[in-house]
């Protein structure tokens, strides 16, 4: 079920909502949260019932091992058992996620010619995999306490952060499941939601599927792009992904304040950032957060000298970028930013300042460029937007005059396949889109506008026209799933 | 206000806004989608695809017991009124491929009361790859009860595109582009779509061939009649396709496949329709119809249709 459906908003949440606080209501607590397991469960089986044994599996042999590791005193039984829990989780991910992966570049490197499984990959399974692994390392690290099997699993599986994150650590969610304090109804929580969620809402259905369109089309059609049709292609996917998922991430913050549950805040107007680092202390903040604790402090993070540090950096911006996806576009993405974290440290250590415009124009550049291979197939596709964004494929817009381009005509812009002959109103939203996105970028993010909420009607009109544009959108043609479900 | 009367204020503004605006779509039913509509007259005015696949599900069932189906070929002049037989709504949609034309005719056929399909079984439904909208016909139903489709349907009727000026639809829905035909010497076109031919062999798109014979079995299944016919093309331009070897086995294997199937195959690029195809003044560009060539076309069509009927009883 995704969360920019009907069913999901009309039948799901009501149901879900307060079916759950009439348990709470009763004192009910135990069957509240057996509630919520089962809830999210049914929202994750919605899309393939076939999935649900491998989370029922991972949650049951990831809790059970937990627990041993928390019981067992000597450290080196506990070593062994977290090393082959860690290795269980990954060969899981690794055969779902990576295993034709490897079989491609196992028969190209060598000329053979297994056959590769045509396997879906298991929704959300990235996300519950690190979670769980993180609680293994806390487990061994006796930072765990006791915990009943009931807690661990509404703190995999609770639906609004199951599917894409935030990626949670059991340290700030376990508290809150126990503390009954949560347990009424709190309107001012029920609110802030709401109004989180339709701005997520929005960014999702209205701004990146819009931009969608336009980046579909350039990266499918690679081969052919001009100059400026490059950086559409480009620039439109950079906004895509960022309302995509942020969008995706204020859902779920704004769901899980329904049940006055925080989730922590994955980003914080990541295109704002002066440089690189700063980019990585803005975007999927929670998926940074354990990266560096569970990825690259482990590796000895900066204690261990200069060239040690730019190994473990790019080390875990490698990984990161695998963990995105099963691919040498990810690898090279992820290398690309590690190289850049390592220019940047070194550059910092020179202690030359930058203008802050140049700074800005510089990142902001560099992730656009970056995100090409992100989203492009392969990488001949993803060398064919950069060429065409150095101009080497021609700068000049094809079959068109410049009073053609100005009118903004959707044929001759060859952008959009949709309505090739159609009406200045798609232009029109688009172009409505486009000025609204702006704000969204440079101004107050969805985090800063909600903290000031009030319960007047100037917020009350804002979150309507929000809520009711995006229903207007989702009921329209285009429907896209969130690009992070992928991951 | 408190917020626990902002959250209710907003649950209560967005229900009732919502209703209102279904309600309003439901209350126009400018499709023609909801309850008893037969005897009403709806006419297309925007969104020709969209509009007609709207049709298909109650309006037409409702009020016709035929159809003709097909691409701009058979859309363009083509009147169906002047069928005396069946009451036949042209289905027919530009730019059209088998696949839409599939699940349009499969909504007709599914209220059950379609006696007659007529379909053109020219090349281009099922050649080149499918329309856009194909995607998201099954989610059409629901958009018509309010989305971005019908503001922009309702700004279309209102304020007609420049590009359709002078451009209507039929009461029983074929196009009528007739002030277009005049500023056209269709002996120029069919002489420039000859020399601008490119070469190439027809290609079928098996996806689009398996979408019509799925489409001719379930009308066969439902014991619809189905009248099948090629469209015809001027004279010379079909001699020249045909040396060029542009057909390939095309009509060998639609002929295959319809035997046994159709009712009856009309070819009208036989000599029998000479006085059809010879005649530049048919067509009003390379391909489409005038309407003295559609009025000849559906003279044939009438033939064909009273000859069935006889045999019937």
């Amino acid at each position: 079920m995704l969360f920019n459906s009907f069913e999901f908003i009309f039948v799901f949440l009501p149901i879900s909502f307060g079916i759950y606080f009439f348990l709470c209501g009763k004192e009910y607590f135990s069957a509240s949260k057996w509630w919520i397991v089962f809830s999210s469960l049914f929202f994750y089986s919605w899309w393939n019932i076939f999935y649900l044994p491998i989370i029922l599996t991972s949650i049951s042999f990831n809790y059970f091992l937990g627990k041993f590791l928390i019981k067992e005193k000597f450290r080196q039984k506990r070593l062994m058992l977290l090393i082959s829990g860690i290795l269980a989780n990954i060969f899981l991910l690794g055969y779902f996620k990576y295993k034709n992966f490897l079989i491609d570049n196992i028969n190209t490197a060598f000329d053979f010619n297994i056959y590769s499984v045509d396997i879906a990959l298991p929704l959300a399974i990235s996300f519950f995999t690190f979670q769980q692994i993180a609680y293994l390392v806390d487990a061994y690290q006796q930072k765990v306490k006791k915990q009943n099997f009931l807690n661990y699993a509404v703190f995999i599986t609770f639906f609004p952060q199951l599917i894409a994150g935030p990626i949670v650590h059991h340290s700030e969610m376990m508290p809150q499941f126990d503390d009954h304090d949560k347990k009424t109804k709190n309107y001012h929580n029920i609110a802030k939601g709401m109004f989180i969620f339709s701005i997520g809402l929005y960014k999702k259905v209205v701004i990146a599927d819009t931009f969608s369109v336009w980046a579909s089309a350039g990266f499918d059609n690679s081969n052919i792009l001009t100059f400026y049709e490059a950086w559409a292609t480009s620039l439109s996917y950079t906004f895509q992904l960022y309302f995509d998922f942020s969008g995706y991430a204020d859902m779920a913050i704004g769901l899980a304040l329904l049940f006055n549950i925080y989730l922590p805040v994955n980003f914080n107007s990541p295109y704002k950032a002066l440089n690189i680092q700063d980019f990585w202390r803005r975007w999927h903040l929670t998926l940074s957060r354990f990266l560096r604790e569970y990825v690259y402090i482990p590796l000895g993070g900066n204690r261990k000298g200069e060239v040690r540090t730019y190994k473990n950096l790019m080390a875990t911006f490698v990984i990161g970028g695998l963990w995105h996806g099963a691919g040498w576009t990810f690898i090279l993405w992820g290398a690309l930013h590690g190289l850049a974290i390592i220019v940047h440290r070194a550059w910092s250590r020179l202690g030359v300042q930058c203008w802050r415009w140049l700074a800005w124009f510089m990142t902001f550049n560099f992730i656009n460029i970056t995100w090409v291979f992100f989203r492009a197939n392969n990488l001949s596709d993803a060398m064919m937007v950069l060429k065409g964004m150095l101009g080497l494929s021609g700068i000049y817009v094809k079959d068109v005059t410049l009073t053609g381009l100005l009118k903004l005509e959707v044929a001759t812009l060859k952008l959009i396949p949709f309505f090739t002959n159609s009406s200045r109103l798609n232009i029109a939203v688009l172009l409505l889109v486009s000025i609204l996105s702006l704000p969204l970028i440079f101004f107050k993010n969805s985090h800063d506008i909600s903290i000031e909420i009030q319960s007047v009607s100037k917020y009350l009109f804002f979150m309507i026209v929000l809520f009711l544009t995006s229903i207007l959108f989702m009921n329209s043609f285009s429907e896209s799933e969130f690009l992070y479900f992928d991951f | 206000m408190t917020f626990k009367l902002f959250s209710k204020r907003f649950v209560y503004i967005v229900l009732i806004l919502m209703t209102f605006v279904v309600g309003f779509n439901i209350y126009l039913d400018e499709f023609g989608l909801f309850g008893n509509v037969k005897g009403r007259e709806l006419r297309v005015t925007n969104h020709e695809r969209l509009t007609k696949y709207l049709y298909s599900y109650n309006y037409i069932p409702s009020n016709f017991d035929g159809v003709l189906t097909g691409p701009s070929f058979s859309n363009i002049m083509l009147d169906t009124k002047k069928i005396d037989t069946y009451k036949v709504y042209n289905l027919s949609m530009s730019g059209t491929k088998a696949d839409i034309l599939e699940k349009a005719v499969n909504n007709v056929i599914e209220k059950g009361s379609l006696k007659m399909l007529i379909i053109c079984i020219d090349e281009y439904i099922v050649t080149g790859s499918s329309n856009a909208e194909f995607k998201v016909l099954d989610k059409l139903y629901s958009s018509s009860l309010g989305s971005l489709f019908n503001i922009q349907y309702y700004l279309r009727k209102f304020f007609p595109s420049k590009e359709l000026a002078g451009d209507y639809w039929g009461e029983f829905g074929f196009l009528n582009n007739e002030h277009r035909h005049q500023t056209i010497s269709s002996t120029q076109r069919i002489d420039k779509s000859i020399k601008e031919f490119k070469g190439k062999k027809l290609k079928i798109n098996e996806s689009l061939f398996q979408s019509l014979e799925r489409l001719i079995k379930k009308a066969k299944d439902n014991k619809v009649k189905i009248l099948a016919y090629y469209h015809p093309k001027p004279k010379r331009k079909f001699d020249f396709l045909n040396r060029v070897n542009y057909f390939d086995n095309y009509k060998i294997r639609m002929d295959n496949f319809l035997k046994n199937r159709v009712s009856e195959i009309i070819d009208f690029n036989t000599d029998d329709y000479l006085h059809i195809t010879n005649d530049d003044n048919s067509f009003y560009d390379g391909a489409h119809l005038s309407k003295f060539g559609a009025d000849k076309i559906i003279k044939a069509l009438n033939k064909s249709l009273v000859k069935l009927a006889k045999k019937d009883n």
